[in-house]
């Protein structure tokens, strides 16, 4: 039986780890060609290697996702590997916790800009012109953090924001070019930059035992949605933000 | 010379693994952005990204100093 994403190329950023580790699978399972965008070598390698173990086929691309050269030549050597592009899915980010907005580090609210913004800009600013050759799906990831106030974060919680207006306006632009773009929006999940950034093991257990369905969400929930988003189940859906939270602390 | 700012990188990157990420693996950038002399450049590259590469996460909050003080002792 053809997987759901059978015979399509996908592009995921942050695919080292997390919920791009575990899209990246699925996707390959579903059928799909995946592209491992990431700056960590080693463990998109080990990704790489979860791909072919799940008998799926994968390029890694070491990349800078806010250097445009380094995406230029990402998003071509996918293409010349697999012949085209279907589906980007910009994953990567990172969180860097902050103190109150007038003590914040401009350094820190760039890096924080540059790989989580800036990232989603050139990867779908260089992934557009293939996709708009056969239509195609872009997946953007936000946070909870872009839609409510992040004192403890307030770089990531902007970036997050500008996340959803760039998947608003890309979804009105490109959708006579056949080209959805819609958002995920996830709360507390169970990944390496989800445990680091809440700061102790003990922080992590306390706000994560506080979600209203009892658990906290696994990078498999998030990946669910990226290959929904992604394949033809969701040909009528774009501009869209689905939040998936386990319903958010109670 | 600055090696209060190799310091100051190496106890947000113990501190906070965000910003440990982002100097894993964009250490260009943050020699970049806090202007650090070559030299300063070769001990992030050669000397601390390899340490803060095995690091648990999170670092707990009653191990910062600790680990903190051991980083910042290769910068000498």
């Amino acid at each position: 039986m053809p997987g759901r994403l059978q015979d399509k190329v996908a592009i995921i950023t942050g695919g080292a780890t997390g919920m791009g580790r575990a899209a990246s699978v699925l996707f390959a399972r579903e059928g799909a060609k995946v592209t491992v965008a990431d700056r960590n070598v080693p463990d998109s390698r080990r990704t790489v290697a979860l791909v072919g173990e799940a008998g799926g086929e994968a390029l890694f691309v070491e990349t800078d996702v806010s250097k445009a050269d380094q995406v230029s030549s990402m998003v071509e050597q996918t293409v010349r590997r697999f012949g085209g592009l279907d589906v980007l899915v910009n994953n990567a980010g990172i969180l860097i916790r902050t103190p109150p907005l007038a003590e914040v580090s401009e350094l820190v609210w760039d890096l924080t800009l540059d790989t989580n913004l800036r990232g989603v800009f050139l990867c779908t600013k260089y992934a557009i012109p293939h996709l708009v050759e056969g239509g195609g799906a872009i997946v953007n990831v936000s946070s909870g953090a872009g839609t409510s106030p992040t004192p403890h974060a307030v770089p990531y919680g902007v970036s997050k924001a500008g996340v959803i207006q760039i998947t608003l306006t890309t979804s009105r632009q490109y959708a006579a070019d056949g080209i959805r773009c819609n958002v995920i929006v996830p709360g507390s999940v169970d990944t390496p930059q989800a445990r680091g950034s809440t700061g102790s093991a003990e922080e992590f257990e306390r706000i994560t035992s506080r979600i209203a369905l009892g658990r906290v969400g696994t990078p498999g929930d998030i990946a669910n949605l990226m290959l929904f988003l992604a394949c033809d189940e969701s040909s009528y859906i774009t501009g869209a933000a689905f939040k998936i939270d386990g319903g958010g602390p109670v | 010379m600055s090696r209060q700012a190799l310091v100051e990188i190496i106890n947000q990157a113990v501190a906070d693994y965000g910003f440990r990420l982002a100097v894993m693996w964009g250490a260009d950038d943050i020699v970049a952005g806090w202007r650090l002399t070559p030299r300063e450049a070769q001990i992030l590259h050669e000397l601390v990204v390899p340490e803060l590469k095995k690091l648990p996460n999170p670092v707990e909050p009653a191990d910062h100093a600790v680990v903190q003080q051991r980083l910042a002792s290769l910068t000498f």
